[in-house]
């Protein structure tokens, strides 16, 4: 997009907020290889002192504790680098990496590549720390704001890449910056669109929820000027991103031949939450999260929407509320939030269909989803934040989570009690009764508080993306929509725990103990009991699904471990696959389950 | 940013460049020998893809085995009857059918998208060949419609839609450039003889934008003295600097210093402009990360450093070259200053993707307007092949103009294009790439072409792969930069760049205007090359090995290449070559042995 002159570099890019969020990305990316086992470092002296070996000669020295799944915990103001008998402190992420590529074995378009994502997470990185305030002012934050302070995938060291968003797309279109922007919207010919939604909500409606009346009007002549009937085009919204890079280019000749018209902007002013392609209404909250493809690739994918799992959004999520609804467990007990995704519309480019094999990123360039917000389904006094928030550390070194036990009035392994108890059992519900996984990472889950600041449920999101299923036929499966049940992804038990096991543990539990141990003084071990207890309570609660809990072993002695980062460094050609999910996750080696350990005190 | 529908996405201009552009396909891959079109009787033939899709038009052969093909006439057809060809539909028939490359069709469809939308704003604003006559130089490059022989040749992958709208030719933007200081570190200065940096902002910079930007760095607590200052593309600062030049803007080794007052038109190249606010000042070449016609159009930072010096060898050639000074009066615009700037850690990294070690750097170039005398025009080569809305060529224009009987015309078309690209090819080893922007005809004030100027040194000449005694002055720093081959690769510039993909097509274009019988377009192009040779007899070993007259040349297929499999845009060699197996193209201007002792039967006298 086009860029006004700078005449000053912006103001994250000095030396004070490039050198700390360097030396803390170099401490992520070490401890993330090290935990992959990409790279191996040796003790070093003394304990938690380590030294990594490089070829021609370097190697990085550094502090670091160990923690459950042999997790690297760096301390980052220890690094150091040495080389030709000098030794200096280490900040330069691409230094190492080009340091390692040999050992890593990255052929050079891979390690260009990888410099080029590695460069973004940096300057994204060096963006939070410029923002960075302290974490009794980071819980004070809305929903929208604290979601501005996220620093991205925990796992993945490269982990706000965004290929094809340029600085300035960066400065506008990337949580981090916090900023706002308007919608541009669409009508699209019924011949080429489809509008899904769940029962009782029209076209109309959801519209007329979304829009107001002056607009839709100024929409609907926008319409019939090209020819065609407002009522039966499907309206939908698109990023600005997306339109300038994608869809003016794109659909030139739909837009020529007045298939897809343009209405214009909306007045509503959005904002993107963690996961990029989800928009959130700063200016009317009640209104829908829209979520919407953005031809950028970040951790991993291209972030399109895919025209199978938007379709069935809307089917899978009456299944998922009708089964909480229909629970008394979920509803009165958990009182899980399923933040619906109740509308959707796809829109097929005419020449990639027509082209199958080509890379999955050319088949989900246009659609939308609509979400209800989590706002919708707070009662008064109680507050929502992503479950990722608990990772926070402010600009005062402090915890967000120290500051929430704060205000809690309870003690830490209280506190810790109430969140656990709140996050694990309906997901353990939904897998083990119903035989559906979530993929319930940090973003995905939202931690509600009550009014007293103490955990109480939890809401969950992205359905049509995340939502898998065992490869055989559960009884509980019948009432899912066939269209919906035919496009989800189907994998083995031992699979699906991985939505526990990976998404939870290792992927977030991996780092929320180092938090626990650091700030809320509860040492590792005792965290891993305390998330046995609402797991045992759970076992005991419903012995009458006794057999799934041994098809999923959540507590069994070992899983395997997910190598996002392994995958990231395989190099390019992941990309042009026609089909983005047509394997799982990579994986290497195997993980000491800390669950299978852990000793649950007064049982 | 403007959100406006382009106004030539509208159904009767996109059905129109839709049918061009397949004509544009068809007549190409036939060209290529990747499609056989089949006599149907009465004018029409019939191209086989699929066995049950064939595309029908009518047309006929011309020569180098190429194909005219009436742009409303080609049709697809299949078992439920004939439809409209599209460019669309007929790429997703060649996948099919040549088993191509899934991620190569599907960029593709990108270029194509593209360049439609480029095609239907030209035509859209497109003037009549009276207007565009009238136009100065670089407002004509902005009618231009592009590459003739490779049909995605708007692709420009990497530009959005609101970047094309500004940043592309066509747009006819005039806009600043935008300037950054780089330390010396990264950054190294490079001028011709006489010009070194001082001189080269002096005459570039105001005086106040000078104090300006200097203040900008002391304001910092920046030694200017330490800082290199280039212009850098918008698109390029905000795509590639930032992103990727983030550490060295960090610690303040890159500083940005905002717009200078002048303001540049980008010409067909998209990464030169031209100063519309002093046309005195130098052309700026820059490095725009984008992929357009097969390579990522950065500068190699190897060649920026090495451009002025052989600016001054070209220019030193010329200049103690009376026939080429005197005769040929041709124009060499010189790149008479350079900065190039390394990334620190791509260009450490040899066998990375080319695109990551050409990032950053700029080569000012004479503007060809200096060198005209009064009264004189100058216009690109590729102007010729232009064909305006109401289908009459530019080149008809021209020659009505100027009074002349058309062959009278096109002999002095080729009296000023041919001689001075044989001399320095013959006589110096020295192969240029006169593809149809590279090479410019100078007018005099009857449209009557009187000489030419020919550019781009550093990026596309081409020496021979052994050491002329011409070369014996070569400069230090032009060695291992400068392409070395043999010399059917050197003729082979010249057969390429002017008689494949220019003349290939401006011969039919006369014989539809102008009445001029291809055969005649041909032998008047061989006339002056037979009449070079007789000027320089002494040259003779070196006519027989470059040898333009030879029966047949290697066929190019560009588009051929474009469409193999491989990401040809992740090499790390950006001119690594591809090998086909295809039938050379027959030569016109070859004639078969005649009796030497008869002679040649007419020499460039008997035309004039």
């Amino acid at each position: 997009m086009s860029v006004e002159p700078a005449t000053a570099p912006p103001p994250h890019l000095v030396p004070e907020h490039w050198t700390a969020a360097g030396r803390t990305l170099l401490a992520r990316t070490i401890a993330e290889m090290a935990y992959e086992e990409m790279v191996t470092p040796r003790p070093d002296g003394p304990a938690e002192s380590w030294c990594l070996d490089l070829p021609d000669g370097v190697s990085y020295a550094f502090q670091a504790r160990r923690g459950a799944f042999g997790a690297w915990r760096i301390r980052p103001e220890s690094l150091r680098r040495r080389a030709a008998g000098t030794e200096s402190p280490a900040t330069d992420p691409t230094r190492f990496v080009v340091d390692s590529a040999d050992m890593l074995g990255l052929t050079r378009a891979v390690l260009a590549d990888l410099i080029r994502d590695l460069t973004a997470t940096h300057a994204a990185d060096a963006r939070l720390h410029a923002r960075a305030i302290p974490a009794a002012d980071l819980a004070d934050l809305s929903h929208e704001d604290l979601e501005a302070h996220q620093t991205g995938h925990p796992c993945m060291f490269l982990n706000k890449g965004r290929l094809g968003f340029s600085a300035a797309d960066t400065a506008r279109f990337t949580p981090e910056a916090a900023g706002d922007f308007r919608l541009v919207w669409l009508a699209v010919t019924p011949e080429l669109a489809r509008f899904s939604s769940v029962s009782g909500l029209d076209r109309q409606t959801l519209l007329a929820g979304e829009l107001d009346p002056g607009t839709r009007a100024e929409f609907a002549d926008r319409v019939r000027d090209r020819g065609g009937d407002p009522d039966a085009y499907v309206w939908l919204p698109v990023h600005p991103f997306q339109w300038d890079e994608v869809i003016l280019p794109l659909f030139a000749g739909q837009i020529a031949d007045g298939s897809v018209v343009y209405l214009g902007e909306s007045a509503d002013r959005y904002r993107p939450l963690q996961s990029i392609r989800t928009l959130t209404n700063l200016d009317r909250p009640g209104r829908r999260n829209v979520k919407v493809p953005l031809m950028i690739r970040n951790t991993l994918v291209w972030r399109g929407l895919s025209e199978a799992q938007t379709t069935c959004a809307p089917r899978l999520t009456t299944w998922l509320q009708e089964l909480r609804d229909g629970d008394a467990f979920l509803r009165d007990e958990c009182r899980v939030a399923m933040l619906g995704e109740v509308a959707s519309v796809t829109v097929p480019h005419p020449t990639y269909r027509d082209l199958p094999d080509a890379p999955y990123k050319y088949q989900e360039l246009l659609g939308a989803i609509w979400r209800e917000p989590v706002h919708g389904y707070l009662e008064p006094g109680e507050r929502a934040r992503t479950m990722a928030t608990l990772l926070l550390e402010g600009s005062d070194g402090r915890a967000v989570v120290s500051e929430l036990v704060d205000r809690s009035g309870l003690g830490a392994r209280e506190w810790l009690r109430a969140y656990l108890g709140a996050l694990l059992p309906p997901l353990l519900h939904y897998l083990y009764r119903y035989g559906a996984s979530f993929t319930p990472h940090g973003e995905n889950v939202v931690l509600i508080s009550d009014a007293a600041e103490r955990p109480s449920r939890i809401a969950l999101k992205d359905f049509g993306a995340d939502v898998e299923l065992l490869p055989f036929d559960l009884p509980e499966y019948a009432r899912i929509p066939a269209e919906a049940r035919d496009r989800l992804h189907r994998w083995p038990a031992g699979d699906l725990a991985h939505s526990i096991l990976s998404a939870i543990c290792a992927g977030h539990f991996r780092f929320f103990t180092d938090i626990a141990d650091r700030h809320l003084g509860v040492p590792e071990r005792e965290f891993w009991s305390l998330v046995r207890e609402p797991i045992d309570a759970y076992h005991r609660r419903f012995p009458e699904l006794a057999e799934r809990f041994a098809w999923f072993d959540l507590l069994g002695p070992e899983f395997g471990r997910v190598a996002l980062n392994r995958e990231q460094l395989l190099g390019g050609g992941f990309h042009d696959r026609a089909e983005r999910d047509a394997e799982f996750d990579v994986m290497y080696g195997t993980l000491a389950n800390p669950l299978h350990l852990a000793r649950v005190d007064g049982d | 940013m403007d959100m406006v529908i382009p106004p030539g996405l509208a159904p009767g201009t996109w059905q129109r460049v839709c049918a061009a552009l397949a004509v544009k396909m068809v007549a190409e891959l036939a060209f290529e020998q990747a499609l056989t079109p089949a006599p149907l009787g009465d004018g029409r033939y019939r191209v086989p893809v699929l066995p049950d899709v064939g595309y029908e038009f009518r047309g006929r052969p011309v020569a180098m085995d190429s194909w005219r093909i009436e742009p409303d006439s080609l049709v697809r057809v299949t078992d439920g009857g004939n439809e409209p060809a599209d460019p669309y539909r007929l790429l997703l028939d060649l996948h099919r059918a040549w088993g191509l490359d899934p991620a190569v069709t599907a960029l593709t469809v990108t270029e194509l998208s593209a360049t439609l939308s480029a095609d239907a704003w030209l035509l859209h604003t497109g003037l009549p060949v009276a207007e565009l006559a009238e136009l100065p130089h670089l407002e004509l490059e902005g009618h231009q419609t592009g590459h003739p022989w490779i049909f995605a040749n708007k692709g420009r992958v990497g530009f959005s839609y609101a970047d094309r709208a500004r940043y592309a030719p066509e747009s006819r933007h005039a806009d600043p450039l935008h300037w950054m200081a780089v330390h010396r570190d990264l950054a190294s200065f490079h001028g011709v003889p006489g010009l070194d940096e001082a001189t080269l902002r002096e005459r570039e910079l105001d005086g106040a934008t000078r104090q300006h930007f200097t203040d900008l760095l002391t304001d910092q607590r920046l030694d200017p003295a330490e800082y290199v200052w280039l212009p850098v593309h918008r698109w390029q600062w905000d795509e590639v600097v930032l992103p990727l030049f983030a550490a060295e803007l960090a610690q303040r080794r890159i500083v940005p210093l905002g717009e200078a007052p002048d303001r540049y038109r980008a010409q067909q190249s998209i990464r030169t402009f031209g100063n519309v606010s002093r046309p005195d000042r130098f052309d700026v070449k820059l490095p725009l990360s984008i992929l357009n016609t097969m390579v990522y159009r950065g500068i190699p930072t190897e060649l920026v450093h090495a451009a002025p010096y052989g600016t001054t060898w070209i220019h030193s050639i010329r200049d103690a070259d009376p026939f080429l000074r005197d005769e040929c009066r041709v124009v060499l615009p010189g790149e008479v200053a350079a900065v190039a700037v390394r990334h620190p850690v791509f260009e450490a990294l040899p066998q990375a993707p080319y695109r990551y070690r050409q990032l950053l750097g700029v080569i000012w170039r004479e503007p060809v307007a200096a060198s005209l005398d009064p009264g004189e025009r100058a216009r690109t080569l590729a102007a010729l092949l232009h064909v305006d809305p109401a289908g009459r060529a530019f080149v008809a224009e021209l020659v009505e103009r100027s009074g002349l009987a058309p062959t009278r015309w096109l002999a002095a078309l080729f009296a000023a294009v041919l001689p001075p690209l044989l001399h320095l090819l013959y006589r110096y080893g020295i192969g240029f790439n006169p593809h149809g922007e590279n090479a410019i005809v100078v007018y005099d004030g009857g449209d009557v072409p009187v000489r030419l100027a020919v550019k781009d040194f550093v990026d596309d000449l081409k020496l021979l792969d052994e050491d002329l005694p011409e070369y014996a002055d070569l400069p230090a720093q032009t060695l291992g930069v400068l392409m070395r081959f043999g010399a059917e690769e050197l003729s082979g510039s010249i057969v390429k760049s002017l008689l494949m993909c220019h003349f290939r097509y401006l011969a039919p274009l006369c014989a539809e205007q102008l009445g001029v019988p291809q055969d005649e377009f041909w032998r008047l192009a061989r006339a002056e090359i037979v009449a070079y040779h007789a000027r320089f007899p002494e040259l003779a070993e070196r006519f027989d090995r470059f040898d333009l007259l030879a029966a047949e040349f290697p066929r190019v297929c560009l588009n051929r290449e474009r469409l193999l499999p491989g990401g040809y845009h992740d090499r790390a060699e950006r001119d690594a070559s591809f090998h086909l197996d295809v039938a050379p193209v027959p030569n016109p201007l070859h004639l078969p042995p005649v009796d030497p002792t008869a002679g040649f039967p007419v020499g460039p006298e008997g035309i004039r």
